[in-house]
């Protein structure tokens, strides 16, 4: 696994899933690759990790309990937000949340699309190369898939 | 021959006359007198014969022949022909070319009798169109005397009889093929009680074959005395009115080896105006019925798992991902050295294991139709059991488990391996609505109501549930676990307790607890279907 490190700083991730098994891994293989991780089971202790230091990435899962993750996602894309710009990866288990029709979502609640999405059950290959598209910011008119 | 004749004078006899004629003359006279008297005589009897020859050949024979065909109708032979005068075809007289027209080349009747021949300014039916028939030239063709006249109408008859009779024939088939046909079970009996009616569906069901029964069983061969009462109830005057039929009910009726078939039974009496003719029973086997709610439950169960596989797929992909972040983790933490990761890694992986089985157990006592197997044993073997393999998860959790018995087990009769998974169920979903902030406690506990089943009861002290929750929680894959809950497992209690003809009770405070109370019967002993196992 390559590593875009720079020696004195790592980048921060911030992870947040309602399954701590998977916050686990994913914060394994995000410090395997030269980020320092926060990890929250629930929407609330996520968005509070989230504003108190500014992450250089978030990796959401929407499907938690009530309809938190959805809300939370709506909350930090919506356009007054100054975290909106936060690169924002979707953890999804189900293959529809992708093929959602985001620009839809986008023009009705006025949110930006995330950068990427990662589908479960997760790789290191494959989350590390979505990562990776996504914090080189070349594409960011382009949604980023993996 | 000589008349002689005295002459008297003053008294005395003076003399006498003779008088003579020869006799052969009056001989010839009277011979010639002789004659014609009986040439006359004779004449008038000849005369006499002749006409009367005449009066029997146009009147008396046709008057016989037609009593002789009136008893040939009697006894039901309407097939005789029946030519008096000049038989006429109005469709060659007329050149009408009518193909539509009932008459045309019809042989069997002449057109003044057909109904509604659609010759010009005639009335439709017969006789009203007679008047008018009379008229037309066709008519007057066959033209015929009374006697003709006479025959016409037998003819006219006969053909309304033939007609009928088709008629008659036809209803009768196609009543007798929907009794036949029927879905139902049809017996019918007369007022007496003996069955005249016997459908299909009747003789599949008893046994009995149609011409063992029709005339011969009545109403107690096939309802047993207390039935057979019952349904004959609404016979009898109630606060003055005749009742005359009976709702569906649910009861049985005897087969041909005496045996109680269970059937849907609804029955009415039939009336001809205040004469009672008969009763007839309709019914439904309910066996096949039962079997059929069954599959229903069955199948709706299956389309509910198909439904569900989103779900599942769901929770199988975080599981998934437990395994493989418990592999990473365990691998990074030999490569350097981290004993931390090492454990770390390897309980997720057991984990995950635990609820990867757990959820295919789960799919498969849901989706499998599965009808409990009675043993003798001790439920609170089981209970121990249950809390033994939850030990690691309720420590991780945090959690003090416990169990509590009352009663006499010693006589338990209970499928030991669908309580065992309904109590793993319960005691995992007890354990995952663990209290944030206190100690949390599950308790299991058993009761034996003296042979009468058991109670099994589940509580915590946790998270409970909103109401919202409370009430579907039976529903369908619904759970507050967010990723990794299906729903599945409460399903699966639910369809355990329904099995074994029991009831589940749940109970629930919102950040107090909740408690799951299931009720199992004791063992049915006179139910055919259960099945009860002598190994332990």
């Amino acid at each position: 696994m390559g590593s875009l490190e720079r020696e004195d700083i790592r980048r921060r991730a911030v992870v947040i899933d309602d399954e701590e098994d998977l916050t686990t891994y994913l914060s394994a293989i995000l410090e395997e690759n030269g980020f320092s991780v926060r990890t929250a089971n629930n929407a609330e202790d996520g968005e509070r990790l989230i504003r108190e230091d500014t992450p250089d990435l978030i990796c959401l899962d929407l499907l938690m309990p009530g309809k938190t993750g959805i809300n939370l996602f709506l909350r930090l894309r919506r356009r007054e937000e100054p975290l909106k710009d936060v690169p924002l990866i979707i953890i999804t288990g189900i293959k529809e949340q992708i093929n959602v029709d985001w620009k839809d979502i986008v023009s009705r609640c006025k949110a930006r699309v995330p950068d990427g999405f990662i589908e479960k059950p997760v790789t290191p290959q494959r989350l590390m190369r979505v990562v990776n598209d996504v914090l080189k910011g070349e594409c960011r008119d382009r949604v980023q898939f993996g | 021959m000589e008349i002689v004749y005295p002459i008297v004078y003053k008294g005395k006899s003076i003399g006498t006359i003779k008088a003579g004629f020869f006799t052969s003359s009056v001989h010839a006279f009277v011979n010639q007198v002789m004659t014609l008297y009986l040439g006359v005589l004779g004449s008038t009897i000849l005369v006499t014969l002749l006409i009367a020859r005449s009066f029997l050949r146009h009147t008396t024979r046709p008057i016989v022949t037609l009593t002789r065909i009136a008893d040939e109708i009697s006894v039901g032979n309407l097939d005789m022909d029946i030519l008096f005068g000049k038989r006429v075809n109005c469709w060659e007289i007329k050149q009408c070319g009518r193909k539509d027209c009932a008459a045309y080349t019809n042989t069997a009747v002449q057109c003044w009798f057909v109904d509604g021949t659609p010759c010009e300014g005639y009335e439709p039916k017969f006789p009203q169109k007679l008047e008018g028939c009379r008229k037309c030239e066709v008519y007057k063709t066959h033209k015929g005397d009374e006697i003709v006249q006479l025959a016409d109408s037998f003819q006219h008859m006969i053909y309304i009889i033939k007609s009928s009779q088709v008629e008659l024939e036809k209803f009768h088939k196609f009543q007798s093929n929907m009794i036949q046909n029927s879905l139902v079970g049809i017996i019918a009996m007369n007022e007496v009680g003996v069955v005249n009616i016997f459908n299909r569906v009747a003789e599949s069901l008893t046994g009995y074959r149609e011409p063992e029964v029709v005339d011969r069983l009545t109403l107690n061969d096939f309802f047993s005395e207390d039935i057979a009462v019952k349904i004959q109830r609404p016979l009898i005057y109630d606060y003055g009115i005749v009742l005359r039929g009976f709702k569906p009910a649910e009861t049985d009726i005897l087969n041909k080896d005496k045996e109680p078939i269970p059937v849907r039974l609804s029955g009415i009496n039939l009336y001809e105006k205040e004469d009672h003719l008969g009763k007839v029973f309709f019914f439904q086997d309910l066996r096949e019925i039962k079997r059929l709610r069954q599959e229903l439950i069955q199948s709706e169960r299956l389309s509910a798992t198909g439904q569900a596989v989103a779900s599942i797929s769901h929770a199988i992909k975080n599981i998934l991902d437990g395994l493989f972040g418990g592999v990473y983790i365990y691998k990074r933490g030999t490569r350097i050295n981290n004993e931390k990761d090492t454990q770390k890694g390897w309980r997720m992986i057991e984990k995950n294991i635990g609820l990867i089985s757990e959820l295919v157990i789960n799919l498969l006592n849901y989706a499998k139709e599965r009808k409990p197997i009675f043993q003798k044993c001790d439920p609170r073997g089981i209970v121990e059991d249950v809390i033994e393999t939850m030990e690691n998860k309720a420590r991780n959790n945090n959690i003090n488990m416990a169990s509590e018995y009352e009663g006499d087990f010693d006589n338990v009769y209970l499928d030991p391996q669908a309580l065992h998974q309904c109590l793993i169920n319960l005691v995992s979903n007890a354990i995952d609505a663990s209290p944030v902030g206190r100690q949390g406690h599950v308790v299991v506990r058993l009761e034996s109501k003296n042979g009468q089943g058991i109670i099994i009861e589940v509580s915590d002290n946790g998270m409970g549930m909103s109401k919202e929750v409370y009430d579907n929680i039976f529903q369908g894959m619904v759970s507050t676990k967010g990723s990794t809950g299906t729903g599945l497992g409460l399903l699966v209690v639910k369809k355990i307790v329904e099995e074994h003809g029991g009831t589940i009770v749940v109970k629930s405070e919102e950040n107090k607890g909740s408690s799951f109370k299931i009720r199992l019967p004791k063992m049915p002993t006179n139910d055919p279907h259960v099945r009860v196992s002598d190994t332990p």
